[in-house]
């Protein structure tokens, strides 16, 4: 399977997940319905996942944007519709700006507080399998040996915990979005 | 296209997670890997929940301490830089006590900064030449070519001038950068100056940029804090890019770089761009846009092309 490097992903773990929910907020915010934004954020992962070295990325969250907005504009022009785009430049500009450090820490900070919940609301098992990870640096092969269980119950616990994180993201982007999230249709 | 429902984009990311989950554990066994296979085959947003939910799964095992600790933006290249200019510095200064003092020169990609013997300083940029000329009764420097940021020591017993291609710009005791092109672009960041040898006469204040031709009327304009620490950002060795045309910004690129970049079509050359880019890197410059405007680049023997 050729998927995205184990950097790539760390990077994007680091650089990108923290301002996931502002992305969304920002699409939704522009007229794009919960569901469209979803599929660009997607879209946008896989783009980000194809990335072979991330090293001359230096604003992450201004090229994260860049996709974004290019994967909505291809789509406008697939879908043939003429759409009063507002997602402008300028509009771009003050999400894009990575001057804007405070911001940026909030995301971060925003971002390990989402993490810290989701692990604090899992079953104890479920911890403890995170707690290995986190703290001892463990892999999930040396964790199941570790606990006495079995490599396919460690994936699962995993699995349930990343389920949890991905669906607080999306909430937080939406809910965010406040009352400019009702969808919207043609 | 109708909504899913709710619980659809959920299942998405139910098995997102669980391949994400069984992936860290190690490579698949063939019968898994083909299955994998089959789900990201059936709906291309697959492949995008996949991504996600291993950058979550990651973000899950790290430690706080390590995701604080990569969340600063990595610039080391303005250092590297500096670090240059410092041993610049010295050969310089062995010059500058000859008088009249020589040329000050920088190669290409190169960026220094250096003392000048009156207590002022310049920031050389990439393909840059000056020559100061310094006496008891005025400090004379001629831009010859390319781009320099001056620090100008207080001294109204002797004036400043920059001169750049027939365009002479004083200062008492100010910074600002002079650069030569097609015009002669003028950007003031602290104290006044004032332009002779256009049309008119025109003084500059902080934050004002003024385009200057000999003979010609002068353009000037403010640019706000931002946009002034912006068009100073190439110090650093870098470049900052907030809706300027790809075509722009590989102007830039090139002038740092001996294999130049081109692009392939005039379309793509008028797409804007956002982000921050390290100039000494055409390649990596290159292959980003490339994969943010949905096109390719592929680097040639004496060039860098953008495009397909």
């Amino acid at each position: 399977m050729a998927g995205a490097t184990p950097t790539t992903i760390e990077w994007l773990a680091t650089h990108i997940l923290p301002h996931e929910a502002g992305v969304r907020r920002w699409l939704i915010a522009g007229g794009a319905s919960p569901d469209e934004a979803d599929d660009l954020i997607h879209d946008a992962y896989c783009r980000l996942g194809e990335l072979s070295s991330v090293d001359h990325i230096d604003a992450p969250r201004a090229y994260f944007v860049r996709i974004v907005q290019n994967l909505r504009r291809e789509s406008f022009r697939r879908q043939k519709v003429v759409r009063f785009d507002m997602l402008t430049e300028t509009h771009a500009s003050s999400i894009i700006d990575e001057r804007a450090d405070p911001e940026r820490a909030a995301d971060a900070r925003r971002q390990l507080s989402m993490v810290a919940a989701v692990l604090a609301g899992l079953p104890a098992r479920c911890r403890e399998i995170f707690r290995l990870r986190r703290v001892e640096g463990l892999s999930q092969r040396e964790i199941a040996q570790r606990m006495g269980v079995s490599e396919g119950v460690v994936e699962n616990d995993a699995a349930k915990a990343v389920r949890h994180l991905m669906s607080a993201m999306r909430a937080d982007g939406e809910t965010l979005a406040g009352g400019t999230a009702t969808r919207r249709r043609a | 296209m109708e909504r899913p429902p709710a619980d659809a984009r959920d299942e998405r990311d139910a098995r997102a997670a669980e391949w994400a989950a069984q992936l860290a554990t190690g490579p698949l066994p063939a019968a898994r890997e083909a299955e994998l296979r089959a789900w990201l085959d059936t709906d291309t947003r697959h492949r995008g929940a996949l991504i996600r939910a291993q950058a979550a799964l990651a973000a899950l095992a790290q430690s706080p301490a390590q995701a604080v600790a990569a969340a600063p933006p990595r610039r080391t290249l303005g250092r590297r830089a500096l670090l240059a200019g410092g041993a610049a510095c010295a050969l310089a200064g062995l010059g500058l006590a000859l008088r009249p003092a020589p040329s000050l020169a920088t190669g290409i990609g190169e960026i220094r900064q250096t003392p000048l013997d009156d207590g002022s300083s310049v920031v050389l940029d990439t393909a840059t030449c000056v020559t100061p000329r310094f006496s008891a009764a005025a400090r004379d420097i001629r831009l010859d070519r390319g781009r320099a940021l001056f620090r100008v020591a207080h001294d109204p017993a002797r004036p400043f001038v920059v001169e750049a291609a027939g365009i002479r710009i004083r200062a008492v005791g100010t910074a600002f950068s002079v650069a030569q092109d097609d015009d002669v672009e003028v950007l003031v960041t602290e104290g006044v100056v004032e332009v002779t040898g256009a049309l008119r006469p025109a003084r500059l204040r902080a934050g004002e940029r003024g385009r200057f031709r000999v003979g010609d009327a002068a353009a000037t304009d403010l640019l706000s804090a931002d946009a002034m620490a912006r068009a100073l950002d190439w110090r650093d060795g870098r470049l900052e890019l907030q809706g300027q045309t790809l075509a722009s910004a590989v102007a830039a690129i090139n002038r740092y770089n001996r294999r130049p970049i081109v692009v392939a079509d005039a379309a793509l050359a008028r797409q804007p761009l956002h982000g921050a880019f390290r100039n000494d890197d055409p390649e990596g410059f290159a292959r980003t846009v490339a994969l943010a405007l949905g096109t390719r680049s592929r680097v040639e023997n004496d060039r860098i092309v953008i495009g397909r």
